[in-house]
């Protein structure tokens, strides 16, 4: 065997491989949470029942914002987890609160009639607020701590085990 | 090891990528929209030509590589109203960019800016660069055999066939004359 040879191709073949193996190994639809560890964007919109909600107000308490619309399956699949936490965490102190995104408030109140909501569900015209928290599709969720901060950002639905983690993280 | 060089170059590229300048975390100036728009309202025709660059420039945000201008989607439209109200209202296009990219990351630009990426830039340069010198060098080395002289080999002509030889060259020139 000519281990010149060998040794040749190996010093040009591999560092490509490596090349290749680290390209290929991320993925290209994953979009950067570039808010994670920033302040939470403000807003204050209006519920579905017209009432006024303000991110502001509930600063010094632990806030979840989960962005969905009825037209997503993930966001179904998702809601009971978020009734489950709202249910357990709520009275910890824990706010939870949703945004329509996309959608009519029609379907989202015929939804929601059948589903139950422990949390108010906020219209966003325009998709202001969607835009200022660089939402790329639904459902995605945000965690933001007593402070305003964002901790976390899950982009789809938020499994079990990272809603209780998360959230006992930031009690 | 023009490989080893290139995978430096993509590891330097990827975490400079990763990490813009300015984004920190205390920095709360950027995650806010701009307090102030830089400039005065501008005119309908001005607002209009820069509402289309951004939109053109700014990558809808779920579709696949597809602009705001492009893309027919509810979440693109959004975005390209929002882009409209910020011109409008006097928000510089650097501003505007600024904006998107902090909620969205560098993504969000279709054409990413090129300090982000610098080594992607330089590294076909350096490697040109690496490849020349790699030749000069094998070059230098390379035993000089290039002259028509010296590629002709040098006899040590035997002395008992040195009559034979003149001999021959003398018939040789008798020929010639």
């Amino acid at each position: 065997m000519n281990w010149k040879v060998l040794i040749a191709g190996s010093v040009v073949t591999l560092p490509l491989v490596a090349l290749l193996a680290a390209g290929f190994g991320r993925d290209p639809k994953l979009r950067s949470n570039a808010l994670e560890g920033r302040e939470a964007p403000t807003f204050a919109l209006n519920t579905l029942d017209g009432q006024p909600f303000s991110l502001e107000a509930s600063k010094g308490h632990p806030v979840v914002v989960n962005f969905w619309s009825t037209w997503c399956q993930p966001c179904k699949i998702e809601h009971p987890i978020l009734m489950g936490a709202a249910e357990n965490y709520g009275p910890l102190g824990v706010k939870f609160v949703a945004v329509l995104y996309q959608d009519e408030a029609a379907k989202a109140r015929a939804f929601l009639n059948k589903a139950g909501s422990y949390w108010p569900t906020l219209e966003d015209p325009g998709g202001r607020t969607a835009i200022s928290y660089g939402v790329a599709g639904v459902p995605e969720t945000f965690f933001i701590d007593k402070n305003g901060v964002i901790v976390r950002k899950v982009a789809g639905p938020v499994s079990q085990e990272i809603m209780v983690s998360t959230l006992e993280q930031m009690l | 090891m023009i490989a080893w060089v290139l995978l430096s170059l993509f590891a330097i590229s990827s975490v400079s990528a990763q990490m813009p300048a300015g984004k920190v975390v205390d920095d709360m100036s950027l995650v806010q929209l701009p307090d102030l728009p830089l400039e005065d309202p501008p005119s309908e025709a001005i607002a209009a030509e820069r509402t289309k660059r951004l939109q053109h420039a700014l990558r809808c945000p779920v579709c696949q590589g597809l602009s705001v201008a492009d893309s027919p989607a509810d979440a693109a439209r959004a975005m390209g109203d929002r882009i409209e109200e910020l011109v409008e209202e006097g928000y510089t296009e650097e501003q505007i960019t600024e904006y998107f990219v902090d909620r969205y990351g560098a993504w969000v630009e279709l054409e990413p800016p090129t300090e982000d990426h610098k080594a992607l830039f330089i590294a076909p340069i350096a490697l040109l660069l690496i490849a020349l010198g790699a030749f000069a060098v094998w070059n230098r080395r390379r035993p000089t055999s290039t002259t028509s002289e010296s590629a002709i080999p040098t006899i040590e002509l035997d002395p008992d066939l040195k009559p034979w030889r003149e001999r021959i060259l003398s018939e040789l020139e008798g020929e010639a004359s």
